[in-house]
């Protein structure tokens, strides 16, 4: 069998701009601008990126919550990119997503018991008992008591009504999970609940992970491999080791630089401070050429045409054309 | 031991409860804190611990009711906060103290440009009645309200500031409408600024700079700030001494650098250890959550979730005192070390 | 020992029956009601009205003046401890009167407003829901009905049809539906971009179960304060009918047709319009208070931040 259970290759997703009384379309906002990953089975990719970025597009793109512009999509060695409506629904079954803000993505006016059988029901699965069975095993899952089940989620806290986001997701028995930024909504001393949670779980039932995230400190303790994503590309992909020894694309090190952390030791593990310019500019105006050369303190002539994806030393990838320059520079200074 | 600082503001044992149809809810149970000249100091601490009322009755802008100051008592300068009128208010808010909101999108009022914004703070600041402002008068203020706006965004080195000024909110990215909004809350050079959570809204890299900008300035003028997060390494980042709170009490205080190096409650303990490192470590995180503040637990608060609670934790509640290194914390474990007897 | 006790902080802390949920929520409910002292009245008169409906037969005092019947020794007699409301031209107790035209006046409202319910929720749920096309005919149709006064709708249609209080009812219906197609559409759009219609959408469901099972019910207490305000409003608009003569005919007494017939006596026999007209204005008056008092009820707070 296939090692990898999810490959896009080449993946477009442009949303037209549309103006003035007879909706002309006036251009593209490139969301998802050319984008290939390969995900192994059981194992974590992390997708990083500010807000803007592209990255809850690319989740939902290959989520099909939309048709694509371009590209293709290969999930457990079937192409999905152009299936209809009753292979969608089928193939649901494989692929569930956590959403990023428990508060809203649980109906208020359902008891719990509704909301995680709600997937047995959509699929047709079993009758009332063996329902009622699979939702108790659910919430016994997520580690919440089950006389939860009779309550809204309004008397849960964050991290209660995630983890019935999680047993939600999990109804279904699916092999891949998206999670959009499952923690961004929690307290810390949650998200920590939360991650250690994902993690038991993914070595429960060998589920793959697509993690969407901003926060590259959470990235470095739950990913095996992390793509970093700046206006719809991936600037650089790497092992996550990889990524935060030497990073290599100067918009991760900055990133990487600008993480608040709490102790010295992680402080001198930070790259040097990058001052950036300006914030990333819109997708719908997007610069030519490198799309990071507006901001970018290294910024040359060549930086006007596009850079391509390309190997370094230490074996990771990574979109610039400057990289050995940059790179020589730190080590001379 | 060090130079006696003077002391700018000071909350002391203040006890606020919010009064509804289930019950009073005992919000903020006894919070101390003290702010002196020219200092940082950071309130730290997860949802519900009460570090945004704690801050909003310094700036006298907790409704009461539902609220009641029960105990306790907040000076500023040697006068007293509490119970002051609107009027004796309006001279403290701007001039005294200022605010930063959170929310960088909603703090700018979309139909007024922010020229408009920062010269209209500088002429009506303390002013009640505008009517009788003559036309003159009204001129000189708004050059003079002008000058100094452009003044301050030179200062936070915004490039092209006149430009800013005859632009409007929507055509300003997030991170400088945040600088904006530093801007209004500078623009009379306050003695105590206190910030809320600024630039959690936005991104890594543009909240870093914002915070970079905001301790330069505020280092600068000689200003005092308070300033809220829950993100642990933004008070590093940013403060001299930081305040660690929890369910309406502060249960750690301490210099930045003695409570990054060590920590001593268990609560703060468990907070640091949830913080993903970029070393790959991070810990469980904790159990449970947040007492309920309508029937509070009789002992600790933290009692319910601590990793090292003892018998009689749950009986009698810790004071926050001081041990022989200076530190304070409010928990039983470090019952033996108290010197003296403090109140 | 105590220690152990205490150590499953998820069980401590959740161990409230869903009993005690369920009633703290009504009660929660009648705190926020109790506030307001205006729709605490509202709620009373709408609580009397309905039982007076109820128990008509019972309550008036001449249960057998409701009907056609003539007593010509109790002719035009004003208010009097006998008939507190006095008599009209044929000899018949108003109050009497009055009490049964609650009945047609509370049926006439439950029955415009379901049928208005039943035909607009639905095609504003398709309309909000689904958009486009379908969404452009259904509220291009809906705008051309709410370009028409609906009382004018109501004339034209109570013309062509016999007038009676089932077609009259129909004819308002007519004209009422097209609000709430509105109301829903506007509700289903705000709901459509929320996060759990989105999970519902990543879970498989079709677009009819997303829009019944997951955004109906966020819809519900939208309506019931929509018919509830509109409760007297229809009620007024079926009292105007029965003015007009289009509605109810005599001997029924509801309320409009028994002003129409007293009008011809003003300003002498005062008390053969008025009193109709008080029921009209109380009732009204009660369902637009009771709804205003339901919204609060059903605002929901948001948490406050500590």
């Amino acid at each position: 069998m296939d090692n990898y259970i999810l490959q896009v290759e080449n993946l477009k997703k442009y949303f037209p701009i549309k103006k003035g009384f007879f909706k002309k379309k006036v251009g593209d906002v490139k969301a998802v601008d050319e984008i290939s990953l390969k995900l192994e089975r059981g194992k974590t990719l992390a997708i990083v990126g500010e807000s803007g970025s592209g990255k809850t597009t690319l989740a939902k793109s290959i989520m099909r919550f939309y048709d694509l512009t371009e590209g293709k999509i290969l999930f457990d060695g079937k192409d999905i990119t152009t299936i209809n409506e009753q292979k969608l629904k089928k193939l649901k079954q494989d692929m569930q997503m956590v959403h990023q803000d428990p508060t809203t993505s649980l109906n208020p006016r359902k008891k719990i018991k509704d909301i995680l059988e709600a997937p047995l029901l959509i699929h047709n699965m079993g009758d009332a008992a063996s329902r009622l069975k699979r939702v108790k095993e659910l919430i016994n899952i997520v580690e919440l008591p089950e006389e939860f089940l009779y309550r809204y989620p309004h008397s849960l806290s964050g991290g209660q009504k995630q983890r019935i986001g999680i047993a939600r997701a999990l109804a279904l028995n699916p092999k891949f999970i998206v999670l959009d930024e499952p923690t961004s909504a929690l307290d810390v001393s949650v998200q920590a609940k939360i991650i250690t949670l994902l993690k038991d779980l993914q070595k429960k039932f060998n589920l793959t992970y697509l993690f969407i995230t901003h926060d590259l400190s959470l990235v470095r303790n739950f990913a095996d491999d992390v793509g970093v994503m700046y206006l719809g590309s991936i600037v650089e992909y790497s092992d996550v080791e990889t990524l935060y020894t030497h990073p290599q694309n100067p918009y991760t090190q900055s990133l990487l630089s600008s993480i608040p952390v709490v102790s010295d030791d992680e402080q001198s593990m930070l790259p040097k401070k990058i001052p950036l310019t300006g914030e990333i500019p819109s997708p719908s105006n997007m610069p030519t050429g490198c799309k990071f050369h507006t901001r970018c303190p290294f910024a040359e002539d060549i930086c006007l045409t596009s850079p391509a994806l390309l190997e370094t030393e230490y074996g990771s990838f990574t979109r610039c054309h400057l990289v050995e320059k940059i790179n020589k520079q730190k080590i001379g200074v | 031991m060090s130079v006696k600082s003077e002391a700018l503001l000071e909350i002391k044992g203040l006890k606020v409860n919010f009064k509804s149809f289930e019950g009073t809810a005992q919000v903020i149970n006894g919070v101390s804190l003290k702010v002196n000249k020219g200092e940082v100091i950071s309130l730290v601490g997860e949802s519900g611990c009460g570090k945004s009322v704690t801050v909003r009755s310094i700036l006298g802008l907790v409704p009461t009711p539902p609220a009641q100051f029960t105990n306790g008592d907040i000076t500023f300068e040697g006068q007293s906060l509490l119970g002051l009128s609107e009027k004796e208010w309006q001279k403290i808010r701007g001039k005294g103290i200022s605010m930063i909101f959170q929310d960088p999108m909603t703090a700018l009022n979309p139909v007024f440009t922010i020229g408009q914004h920062l010269i209209d703070v500088y002429m009506w600041q303390g002013k009640r009645n505008t009517l009788f402002t003559s036309m003159k008068e009204k001129r000189e203020l708004r050059k003079k309200g002008r000058a100094r706006a452009i003044e301050i965004l030179e200062k936070m080195r915004i490039p092209d500031p006149e430009g800013i000024l005859e632009r409007y909110p929507i055509e300003l990215s997030g991170g400088m409408r945040q600088r904006i909004i530093i801007a209004l809350a500078l623009i009379h050079t306050p003695k105590l600024l206190i910030a809320d959570e600024p630039g959690t809204a936005l991104d890594v890299s543009v909240q870093d700079q914002i915070l970079i900008e905001l301790k330069r300035l505020v280092e600068m003028e000689g200003i005092s700030m308070i300033f809220i997060t829950h993100n642990l390494g933004v008070a590093r980042m940013i403060s001299d001494r930081v305040y660690v709170m929890y369910a309406g009490e502060v249960v750690e205080e301490a210099t930045t650098q003695s409570l990054f190096s060590q920590s001593y409650h268990p609560y703060t303990q468990g907070l640091l250890s949830s913080i993903p490192k970029l070393n790959g470590q991070m810990g469980d995180g904790i159990d449970g959550r947040i007492p309920d503040f309508l029937n509070p637990p009789q002992g600790c608060r933290f009692y319910d979730r601590c990793s090292e609670r003892m018998d009689h934790c749950s009986l009698t509640p810790p004071k926050l005192q001081t041990l022989s290194d200076g530190r304070k914390v409010s928990c039983h474990l470090f019952a033996e070390e108290v010197v003296g007897i403090h109140g | 020992m105590k220690v152990a006790e205490n150590n499953s902080p998820v069980a401590n802390i959740d161990g409230i029956s869903i009993k005690k949920t369920r009633s703290e929520e009504t009660k929660r409910a009648w705190h926020r009601m109790k506030r307001s002292k205006l729709s605490l009245v509202g709620l009373t008169i709408v609580v009397i009205i309905i039982l007076t409906a109820i128990f008509a037969p019972w309550i008036a005092p001449y249960p057998d003046h409701a009907s056609g019947k003539i007593f010509f020794d109790k002719m035009n007699q004003p208010p009097s401890l006998e008939h507190i409301f006095g008599t009209d031209e044929v000899g018949r107790d108003i109050f009497s009167r009055i009490i049964f035209g609650a009945r047609i006046s509370l049926v006439l409202g439950f029955t415009v407003l379901s049928i208005a319910i039943v035909i607009g929720v639905p095609l504003g749920l398709i309309a909000g829901f689904w958009g486009g096309r379908v969404s452009t005919i259904i509220m291009r149709t809906t705008d051309i009905f709410l370009a028409i006064p609906s009382l004018v709708l109501a004339l034209a249609v109570a013309a062509i049809m016999e007038a009676t209080l089932m077609n009259i009812m129909i004819a308002i219906s007519f004209g009422w539906w097209p609000w709430f197609t509105r109301l829903v559409q506007g509700e289903v759009l705000s709901l459509k971009g929320e996060q759990f219609v989105l999970a519902s959408e990543g879970l498989g469901a079709s677009k009819w179960r997303i829009a019944f099972t997951e955004i109906l019910p966020n819809c519900v207490s939208t309506i019931i304060v929509k018919a509830t305000l509109d409760m007297g409003f229809v009620i007024l608009t079926g009292a105007s009918l029965g003015f007009l003569g289009l509605g109810a005919q005599p001997p029924i007494p509801e309320w409009g047709t028994m002003i129409a017939e007293g009008r011809v006596y003003l300003p002498e026999m005062w008390w053969q319009a008025t009193f109709p007209g008080l029921a009209i204005l109380v009732t009204v008056l009660g369902f637009n208070l009771l709804g205003d008092g339901l919204r609060d009820v059903f605002d929901v707070q948001v948490d406050k931040e500590g």
